[in-house]
C-alpha cells in the first residue's frame, strides 16, 4: 500500500472534471454537474449506513428532521414503504401492562375532537349526535387493527350501508 | 374506487414499478438482486476471496468493465455492452437511459430518490462512504451516489425495453402518461389483478376482458368491477363501525335511529382520526412515562427534603454535590445501562456517582497496539484532532517520565527486528505509528495476523501515549525509522546484512532517497552497484518504502496530531468536571468507568458497546481521562482555574461489561502505594452492585430458575461466552428518557434502567456554555439512539434489521437477510421485540432539565438543531426550574407550566399542569421556543 499514491483522476467523486475537453463521458460538464447536483439532493432523505464494525445509533429519520415528527413519519413511511407505529394491538398490550394510562387516552381522543369538529359539525342535530369520543376511545382501545382496502368508499356509501332507510342529504 | 394519477408516475412510482405493477413483471427484484451482486463485489472489504478488478477507477467504471462481458446480466437477457458503449461516465449513462426513457428533467430528482428508496441500506452506504474523507475503502475504491444511480438506470433500461417487446407495448413515461389518461379503466384492473388486490370472484372474467383488448368491454367491466368492490367495502366499514358503536354502548337499532348527519360526522371522524391514531398512541405512551416519571421525581423530593430549607433560594440548588461520607467518587457514562450499576452501588453507601457521556469529553483517535488504524473514540458528530497510541508497558519506566513517545516508539520499531516478517510488512507494521488506515490487513491479512498474534501473546500490559512530541523528536524519530527501512531494503534487495553497512552509508541513503544528497553512494561504491542498479534501489526506496519528502511530511503530519498538549490536557479535564459540578469535595478515589459490552459471535456487539464513543468501548477514553486528571502539571493548570484536586485524590479507570455487570479496574500499576489498600474493597462493592444489576437483568431476560445474586451472576456471564446467544443483553432497549440535573434529584430512585443520567449543576455554569455543551452533544447521540430505537421498533423489517438468526455478514461491513438482500440497517429483532410484540416502548425522548427555564430557553436558542429537535417534536421537553419550583413541557408549540412538586405551588401562577390538555391549536404550526409564553 502506498498512502500516498493519487487517486485516479477523472472518478466523479467530487470531480467529474477530469476532462480537459469540459466534457464527461461526452456529456457537456455544465449538464453533468446538475445531474450530479440532482443525485446530491434527492439523497439527502436517506440515513446514514455506516459499516458496523462501530454500529452508530442514528435515526433512520434523519433526513426528515426538518418536518415536525408527525407529518415526518406520514412521508418517510410512504417512501420506505413502512410503518411509522406500532399495530393497535400492541399499544393495546402496553396499555394493559399499565404503559398507556387510559385516561390520558381520553384525554387525546378530546383534544383531537376538539380541533376536528368545529370543522366538521353538523348542526342540523347536535342534540342527536353521537358521543364521538366513546367511540373513538372504544375504536382504539377495544377493536383490533383492521384490514384497510383501497376501494374508498363515501362516507355516503358507508351510510347507506350502516342505515338502508338513512334519509339522504 | 381511484383511477391510477398520472402525476405519481416518476414520482410514487418508476417506469418499471408501473410495469410490475400492471403486467405482473419482477423487474424490481430482477434489479434489486443485480445491483446487490454489483455492490457486493466492489465494496467488499475483504471478505470476499475473489475481488473485483479495476476496483480504484471508481464504483461504476469498475462494475461497468465486468457488465460488458458479464455471462449473469446475459442469462436475464440483458445486454448493457450497447449502454455501456457510450456511456463511460456515470453522469453520462443516467442522461443516456432518462433520455432515453423521455423522463422529462422536472421530474428527474424524485425519479432519482424513488431508484435509491428501492434499496436504501447499501444506498446509504454508498452515501455515508462517499462522505467519509478518511475512510480507507472510500479512498482507495471510491463509490457516491451518482454511481449507484447510474448502474441502477443501465440495468433497468434492457430490463424495461425487453419487457415493452414481450407485451408489445411502449413503456417510456410519455406512452405510460398516455396509457394512464386514455386507457384508466384498463389500467385500474391490470393494476387490481397483479397487485392481488382482485376480487377473487372477478379475476377470471378480468384477465379474459384484459386479453380481449376490447376497449368498451373493458371499461364496462372496469364500472362494475369498481361499483361492487366499493359496496362490499362499504358493507364492511359498515359493519366493523356497528360493532364499534355497540362496544361503546350504542346499540344498533339506537344506531339506525340516528339522523344521517350525526352517522355522517362519526363516520367522517372515525376516518379521520385513523391517520393520527397512531401518534395518538405515542403521545399517550409518552405522557404516561412523564406523568409517572415526574410522580416518582415528586415522591422522591419529598422523602429527602429539608424542612429548614423554607429559603426557596438555597433550595434553587441541587443539594449536592458532596454527599456526607462518600469517600469514593465515580464516573459513568450517561447510558441508560449505568443507571443500574449506579444504584446499585450507591446504595452500598459511600458512593456518590455522576454521569456524562462516555468518552468523557475527550475526543481523539486511538491506535491501539498492533493494530494500524486509526479508530475515533467519540460521539460521530465530532472529528478528533488528536491522537492517542498504545504502547507496550514494557517501554515504559514507571514514572511520567518514561512516556516519552520518541523513546517508545524507537524501541517498538527496533523491536521488530526480532519478529520474523517479510520486509514489506515492516513497512506496513511501521505505518503504524503513523495512522496509516488498515494497514496489513489489506496487503497480507495472514502475514499480518501472524505479527498480531506474535504481538498479542500473553497480551502484554500497555501504557498510553498522551503527550505531544517535539518537532525535533519527530524528525528524529522519522529519520530513525526511515533509516530502519533502508536497512530492510538493502537486506532484502542485496541480502547485505546490517553488520556489513556503515551507519553513515544507511544515513547517505536516506539522504539521497529524499534528494537531499546525491548519488552514487558509499553503498554503491562498495558494493559495486552500476548507475542503472543504483537507480532502481533508490526508486524502490522511495516508492515501496515510502522514503520521499512527501512521505516524510505526511508522517511529520501524523505525528504531530500525537498526544495532547498540556494545556489541552488541563482545558479538557477542567470542562468535563465543571459540567458534571464536580469542582470541590473531590474523594480521594475517583473512578472513571467507561463500558462495553461483551458477546460471542454477534455482528451487533458494537451497536451494545458506547454510542458516546463512536460505537466502541469506552475504556480508552475512561484512561486518557484518568492519566490526564492525575498529571501534576494538569492539576496545577486547573487550580488555576479554581479547581483544586487535592493531592491524595486518584483517579482510576474502569471498564463496566454491560453484559455481565462486572466492573473491572485498570491502571492499576500506577496508583501511588498509599490508595492500593482501599482497592480490594472497590472490588468487592463493584462485584456486589454487579451481581445486585445481573439479579434484575435476569428478570427482563425472563431467566428462570435464579433464586441469588450469585445465580444471576453466573447466569449472565454464561450468556456472554455463549456463541448461539442471540440476545446477550438487551441494550439500551426500552431507553425512554434523559434527565440533565444533579443526581440528587434521582439519587435511590429505580429508573428501570431507562434513563440517561447527565450529571449537570447549573450555578457552575451562569454563561449557559456547559448546557450547550449538553444539549449539541450527548443530547444528539441520545436522540440517535431513541429514534433508532423507536423505529427499529416499529417496524422491524424495514428500518430494524429482522432476526439475527438469519443474518449474513456481507464484505466486512454489515449483514443482510439470506444471500442476497438490502443492506440490513437499524437494530435487529431481538434487541427490540421479545417474541412478536416490541418489548422496546417506542416513544420520543422525554428529556429534562434541571435547571432555570430562562437559561434553558437562553442555551436552546444558541443550539439551532436541537431547538429544531424540540420544535418539531422530535423530542419532548421538561424543564423543572429550581428557583421557581416549576415544571415546564413544551408542546403543541408552546410552554405549560405547574408548580413543582405539584401541591407545592408557593408563587406559581395557576397554570395548567403538565400533561393534561393543551389549549386549541392549529395542527400545523411554527413554535418558536423563545417566544411561546
Amino acid at each position: 500500500m502506498n498512502p500516498s499514491m493519487p487517486l485516479p483522476t477523472g472518478h466523479p467523486t467530487g470531480h467529474p472534471t477530469g476532462h480537459p475537453t469540459g466534457h464527461t463521458g461526452g456529456l457537456a460538464l455544465g449538464h453533468a454537474l446538475k445531474i450530479r447536483s440532482m443525485v446530491t439532493v434527492a439523497g439527502e432523505f436517506l440515513p446514514f449506513m455506516w459499516p458496523m464494525r462501530n454500529f452508530i445509533h442514528h435515526n433512520p429519520l434523519n433526513g426528515f428532521e426538518h418536518l415536525p415528527f408527525e407529518e415526518a413519519v406520514e412521508q418517510a413511511t410512504r417512501l420506505f414503504h413502512a410503518r411509522g407505529y406500532l399495530r393497535r394491538t400492541d399499544y393495546q398490550a402496553l396499555m394493559r401492562d399499565g404503559r398507556i394510562d387510559p385516561d390520558i387516552i381520553e384525554d387525546l381522543v378530546s383534544e383531537f375532537l376538539q380541533e376536528w369538529a368545529p370543522r366538521h359539525g353538523t348542526s342540523e342535530d347536535d342534540a342527536e349526535g353521537l358521543d364521538l369520543k366513546r367511540i373513538l376511545v372504544t375504536l382504539m382501545t377495544r377493536m383490533d387493527q383492521p384490514s384497510v382496502g383501497n376501494a374508498y368508499p363515501s362516507a355516503d356509501a358507508i351510510l347507506a350501508r350502516l342505515r338502508p332507510s338513512a334519509d339522504q342529504p | 374506487m381511484k383511477m391510477l394519477d398520472k402525476a405519481l408516475i416518476g414520482v410514487r412510482w418508476t417506469l418499471y414499478d408501473l410495469v410490475d405493477r400492471l403486467y405482473g413483471t419482477r423487474i424490481n427484484a430482477t434489479l434489486n438482486e443485480l445491483q446487490i451482486k454489483g455492490c457486493m463485489d466492489f465494496l467488499d472489504e475483504g471478505q470476499s476471496v475473489w475481488r473485483m478488478p479495476g476496483r480504484r477507477q471508481g464504483m461504476f467504471r469498475a462494475w461497468s468493465h465486468i457488465a460488458k462481458r458479464n455471462s449473469r446480466l446475459r442469462l436475464h437477457g440483458l445486454d448493457v455492452g450497447g449502454i455501456l458503449a457510450q456511456a463511460d461516465q456515470p453522469e453520462a449513462a443516467i442522461d443516456l437511459v432518462m433520455t432515453r426513457l423521455q423522463i422529462p428533467e422536472r421530474l428527474w430528482m424524485d425519479y432519482f430518490a424513488l431508484e435509491l428508496s428501492k434499496l436504501h441500506g447499501w444506498a446509504g452506504f454508498v452515501r455515508w462512504r462517499a462522505q467519509a474523507k478518511d475512510y480507507y475503502w472510500q479512498d482507495r475504491n471510491p463509490a457516491d451516489l451518482v454511481d449507484f444511480i447510474a448502474i441502477r438506470l443501465v440495468l433497468s433500461l434492457p430490463l424495461i425495453e425487453e419487457a415493452a417487446k414481450q407485451h408489445q407495448r411502449d413503456f417510456s413515461y410519455p406512452a405510460w402518461v398516455r396509457c394512464l389518461e386514455e386507457r384508466p379503466h384498463e389500467c385500474l384492473l391490470r393494476h387490481e389483478l397483479h397487485s392481488g388486490a382482485i376480487l377473487p370472484d372477478y379475476a377470471h372474467r378480468v384477465e379474459v376482458a384484459l386479453d380481449s383488448s376490447d376497449a368498451g368491454r373493458i371499461k364496462t367491466l372496469s364500472q362494475d368491477y369498481a361499483r361492487e368492490k366499493t359496496a362490499r367495502e362499504a358493507a364492511t366499514r359498515a359493519l366493523r363501525l356497528q360493532e364499534l358503536c355497540e362496544r361503546a354502548g350504542i346499540p344498533r337499532a339506537e344506531l339506525a335511529g340516528k339522523r344521517s348527519g350525526a352517522l355522517r360526522q362519526m363516520i367522517d371522524a372515525v376516518y379521520a382520526f385513523r391517520s393520527h391514531e397512531g401518534f395518538v398512541w405515542t403521545q399517550a405512551l409518552e405522557r404516561t412515562y412523564i406523568r409517572a416519571l415526574l410522580a416518582k421525581l415528586a415522591k422522591h423530593r419529598g422523602a429527602t427534603a429539608d424542612p429548614s430549607a423554607a429559603d426557596p433560594s438555597a433550595r434553587a440548588v441541587p443539594t449536592e454535590p458532596r454527599r456526607d461520607g462518600s469517600d469514593i467518587q465515580a464516573l459513568f457514562c450517561i447510558d441508560v445501562r449505568s443507571e443500574r450499576l449506579r444504584r446499585q452501588l450507591e446504595q452500598l453507601g459511600h458512593y456518590e456517582t455522576f454521569g456524562v457521556a462516555g468518552f468523557f469529553g475527550v475526543p481523539v483517535n486511538f491506535i491501539e497496539l498492533g493494530k494500524g488504524h486509526e479508530a475515533a473514540l467519540c460521539p460521530a458528530i465530532v472529528t478528533p484532532n488528536n491522537v492517542a497510541l498504545e504502547m507496550p508497558h514494557r517501554h515504559a519506566g514507571h514514572g511520567h517520565e518514561g512516556h516519552s513517545l520518541f523513546h517508545l516508539a524507537t524501541e517498538v520499531v527496533h523491536d521488530l527486528k526480532s519478529t520474523v516478517l517479510a520486509p514489506y510488512i515492516t513497512v506496513e507494521a511501521v505505518g503504524l505509528l503513523f495512522g496509516f488506515d488498515m494497514v496489513g490487513k489489506t496487503l497480507a491479512p495472514a502475514a499480518y495476523n501472524t505479527w498480531r498474534r506474535t504481538l498479542d501473546n500473553g497480551k502484554q500490559p500497555t501504557r498510553l501515549m498522551i503527550d505531544k512530541i517535539s518537532r525535533d523528536d519527530a524528525l528524529d524519530l522519522i529519520a530513525t525509522l526511515q533509516d530502519e527501512m533502508v536497512v530492510r531494503a538493502v537486506d532484502r534487495h542485496f541480502g547485505v546484512k546490517r553488520e556489513a553497512i556503515t551507519t553513515g552509508m544507511i544515513r547517505e541513503l536516506r539522504e539521497i532517497a529524499l534528494g537531499q544528497a546525491h548519488a552514487p553512494s558509499d553503498f554503491a561504491r562498495r558494493f559495486d552497484l552500476d548507475a542503472a542498479a543504483e537507480t532502481l534501489f533508490l526508486t524502490s526506496l522511495r516508492l515501496e518504502y515510502g522514503l520521499n519528502p512527501d512521505q516524510a511530511k505526511i508522517q511529520l503530519e501524523h505525528l504531530a496530531r500525537i498526544g495532547f498538549r498540556i494545556e489541552r490536557q488541563a482545558l479538557l479535564v477542567g470542562n468535563l468536571l465543571k459540567t458534571i459540578g464536580l469542582v470541590e469535595g473531590f474523594a480521594k478515589i475517583v473512578l472513571v468507568v467507561g463500558h462495553g459490552s461483551s458477546s460471542q459471535n454477534n455482528p451487533y456487539e458494537s451497536a451494545l458497546d458506547c454510542g458516546a464513543c463512536g460505537g466502541d468501548r469506552g475504556l480508552v477514553n475512561a484512561r486518557i481521562f484518568a492519566a490526564m486528571a492525575n498529571r501534576r502539571e494538569v492539576r496545577d493548570r486547573l487550580a488555576e482555574r479554581g479547581i483544586r484536586i487535592p493531592e491524595e485524590t486518584w483517579f482510576i479507570p474502569a471498564l463496566h461489561d454491560t453484559t455481565t455487570d462486572e466492573t473491572s479496574l485498570y491502571d492499576i500499576d500506577q496508583l501511588p502505594p498509599g490508595r492500593l489498600t482501599q482497592l480490594t474493597r472497590i472490588q468487592e462493592d463493584l462485584a456486589a452492585a454487579g451481581r445486585l444489576c445481573a439479579r434484575e437483568r435476569c428478570v427482563d431476560m425472563g431467566e428462570t430458575g435464579v433464586d441469588s445474586s450469585e445465580a444471576a451472576a453466573r447466569r449472565v456471564k454464561r450468556h456472554a461466552m455463549d456463541w448461539t446467544q442471540v440476545r446477550p443483553e438487551w441494550g439500551l432497549s426500552k431507553n425512554a428518557s434523559f434527565i440533565i440535573g444533579s443526581r440528587a434529584l434521582t439519587r435511590a430512585l429505580d429508573l428501570e434502567g431507562r434513563a440517561f443520567l447527565h450529571s449537570y449543576d447549573h450555578r457552575q455554569d451562569p454563561s449557559g456554555e456547559l448546557l450547550v455543551g449538553i444539549l449539541s452533544g450527548p443530547l444528539i447521540v441520545a436522540q440517535w439512539i431513541n429514534m433508532e430505537h423507536y423505529f427499529s421498533a416499529v417496524d422491524n423489517e424495514v428500518f430494524g434489521s429482522g432476526s439475527k438468526i438469519y443474518h449474513n455478514v456481507v464484505g466486512r461491513f454489515g449483514v443482510m437477510t439470506g444471500n442476497v438482500g438490502d443492506l440490513r440497517t437499524g437494530l435487529p429483532a431481538q434487541t427490540v421485540l421479545k417474541g412478536d410484540r416490541p418489548y422496546h416502548q417506542p416513544m420520543r425522548l422525554i428529556t429534562l432539565i434541571e435547571a432555570p427555564l430562562s437559561s434553558v430557553r437562553d442555551a436552546l436558542a444558541r443550539v439551532y438543531k436541537v431547538r429544531n429537535l424540540v420544535e418539531n417534536d422530535w423530542v419532548r421537553l421538561l424543564v423543572l426550574d429550581p428557583v421557581t419550583d416549576c415544571v415546564s413541557l413544551f408542546e403543541h408549540g408552546r410552554w405549560s407550566a405547574q408548580s413543582w412538586p405539584p401541591g407545592a405551588d408557593r408563587r406559581t401562577k395557576a397554570q395548567r399542569p403538565v400533561g393534561a390538555k393543551p389549549a386549541r391549536r392549529p395542527r400545523k404550526r411554527v413554535a418558536t421556543l423563545e417566544t411561546s409564553p
